[in-house]
């Protein structure tokens, strides 16, 4: 009762001084007893609301939610004006039919829709709200995006056992797609096609160091070029503008001893986040560990913290974010490894340990095919 | 006060502070304040400014006059007259942002936010309480909730969280 008097007050005498609060935090120093005194004579100490939205909205994400326990003025300000990310969803590809299903892991809500334009394809890529398919009886590679059913195709190829991957969205003048195959351990044969080319461009190249290629791969485009981790963890660049291949000279992220165990070159993911390249090595019977390319002094640095990033692994593409909300901080966000179960389980960095805590989880046990992170829609309009 | 004269091409105006006093200042000037510009356009030579102190409206008018002989070649000069100028106590900030409202000084209030924003962005809550003069009012349980909801941000983690209230 107190309480909805008090707010009411509040409405109606804005201009009403305040009482200064008594500084219970140690400081040194702190508000001088002059400035107590100007506050509390100063009829205008509470700061207009559109005058603390122009300056909560100068705050990045974190502080912005520090802000927003001041009081109950500034709590809506800094709501109103708060922008975060928003997380990838998760797309399950149905095994029968055309259901396909999407996740929202920051509400925890499943959409459905039918996409019969995927029937007989495979998942290939996915980035930038766009997905890459491949269908084996054709050989036709194509761009779909779920969300407006758009199709971009591309020339055929045989695509059956390599990884492919591509730069960005198709509707970009630049986008480029990739893919390697493995001729002899000193030889790859790289295609490279763009949307609106006729047929694809393939050339090949020497490996000065061992590199297999295979479907276990992983490929990211990172700062202008394709990386590619093969399956004892080297790493193979192609550079799409001087049209080079490098197996670089970096010893494999160190593979802990316990993780040779069954499906061990399943369960690996590879993910970029503003030039960084990050690799995450998963084994049934310990934690994930996480490795940061550090690319200047050309070694796999191991991750304590992720500083503030989430990543979303699936073993064909992966994402990563920050500043989002609804989904925790320093964590790996996986798909569900069997067909019962929660959609969605993650590992937190932090903590050391899954949510939900369980026995163990066996990356590589997952169908490789079934599922991939993907940007989130705009909004609802493709699922009505 | 005698009104403009003849023979000069600039037109004064007079701004009055909320204690009386009376500043002369170039019409061409002050119209970078909107709300004197609506006051001109209404035939208004002298301009009361019940809500503007003395001590502010003579760092106001300082703002104003450096910002109105803004050219292609002052840029630089101008930005490190506007990182001087914002290098003031929060109360200082305060009735300078709140006046700037007032007036509709679009690029003073922006100066204004940024530093504040500035100011405040490595600030522990309490210390915004102080900074401003906001009571607390959220009932404990409300306030356990808004910690709750977001505790990530308010752990101290790598970075220095400031309890000062400077």
């Amino acid at each position: 009762m107190a309480g909805r008097k008090r707010r009411k007050m509040k409405l109606l005498a804005a201009t009403a001084p305040t009482a200064p609060t008594i500084p219970t935090a140690p400081n040194n120093g702190g508000a001088s007893s002059e400035e107590r005194e100007a506050n509390e004579h100063n009829s205008l100490s509470r700061v207009p609301a559109e005058l603390l939205e122009q300056i909560l909205c100068r705050l990045n994400l974190k502080e912005n939610v520090r802000a927003s326990a001041v009081c109950k003025q500034w709590l809506a300000a800094s709501i109103s004006v708060r922008v975060a990310n928003k997380p990838p969803w998760l797309m399950f590809f149905p095994k029968f039919g055309d259901m396909v299903e999407f996740y929202d892991p920051s509400v925890r809500q499943t959409y459905s829709v039918e996409l019969p334009e995927l029937r007989g394809s495979r998942l290939c890529y996915a980035k930038d709200g766009w997905l890459l398919l491949y269908k084996p009886r054709t050989l036709s590679v194509f761009f779909f995006n779920p969300y407006t059913r758009d199709v971009i195709n591309l020339p055929a190829l045989e695509l059956t056992y390599q990884i492919v991957a591509f730069s960005e969205a198709p509707t970009s003048p630049d986008c480029l797609v990739f893919t390697v195959k493995h001729v002899s351990p000193t030889l790859v044969a790289i295609s490279t096609c763009n949307p609106g080319a006729t047929e694809w461009t393939t050339a090949n190249y020497q490996n000065r160091l061992p590199f297999v290629s295979s479907i276990w791969n992983k490929l990211v485009f990172c700062n202008g070029l394709f990386y590619c981790l093969s399956l004892t963890g080297w790493l193979g660049v192609y550079d799409p503008e001087e049209q080079t291949w490098l197996v670089r000279v970096v010893p494999p992220p160190r593979c802990p001893e316990n993780f040779f165990v069954k499906n061990w070159w399943k369960g690996k993911f590879m993910a970029e986040h503003n030039g960084d390249i990050y690799v995450i090595y998963t084994c049934s019977t310990a934690n994930p560990v996480i490795y940061k390319l550090d690319q200047i002094n050309k070694i796999w640095v191991e991750m304590q913290t992720l500083g503030g990033l989430t990543l979303f692994a699936s073993f064909l593409s992966s994402q990563a974010r920050t500043d989002i909300l609804g989904v925790m901080r320093n964590s790996i966000y996986f798909s569900k490894v069997r067909f019962y179960g929660r959609r969605c389980i993650s590992y937190s960095v932090d903590h050391d340990r899954y949510y939900p805590r369980k026995q163990c989880y066996d990356w590589g046990e997952q169908d490789p095919f079934e599922s991939i992170w993907i940007d989130a829609p705009p909004d609802l309009s493709a699922f009505n | 006060m005698a009104s403009s004269s003849k023979t000069e091409q600039k037109k004064m105006l007079i701004l009055k502070s909320s204690e009386e006093e009376e500043f002369e200042i170039e019409e061409s000037i002050a119209v970078q304040s909107g709300t004197i510009k609506n006051m001109v356009e209404d035939d208004f030579t002298l301009i009361p400014l019940p809500n503007v102190d003395t001590e502010t409206l003579i760092k106001i008018i300082k703002y104003m006059k450096k910002h109105g002989e803004k050219t292609k070649s002052n840029e630089k000069d101008i930005e490190e007259f506007d990182k001087e100028f914002v290098k003031k106590s929060f109360t200082e900030l305060k009735e300078l942002v709140l006046a700037a409202n007032y007036l509709h000084i679009t690029s003073l209030i922006d100066l204004l936010c940024q530093a504040f924003a500035d100011r405040i962005k490595n600030k522990s809550v309490k210390a915004i309480r102080e900074i401003f003069g906001i009571p607390n009012d959220f009932t404990p349980e409300e306030e356990a909730e808004v910690y709750e909801q977001h505790k990530w941000a308010h752990e101290e983690g790598k970075e220095h969280i400031d309890h000062s209230a400077y």
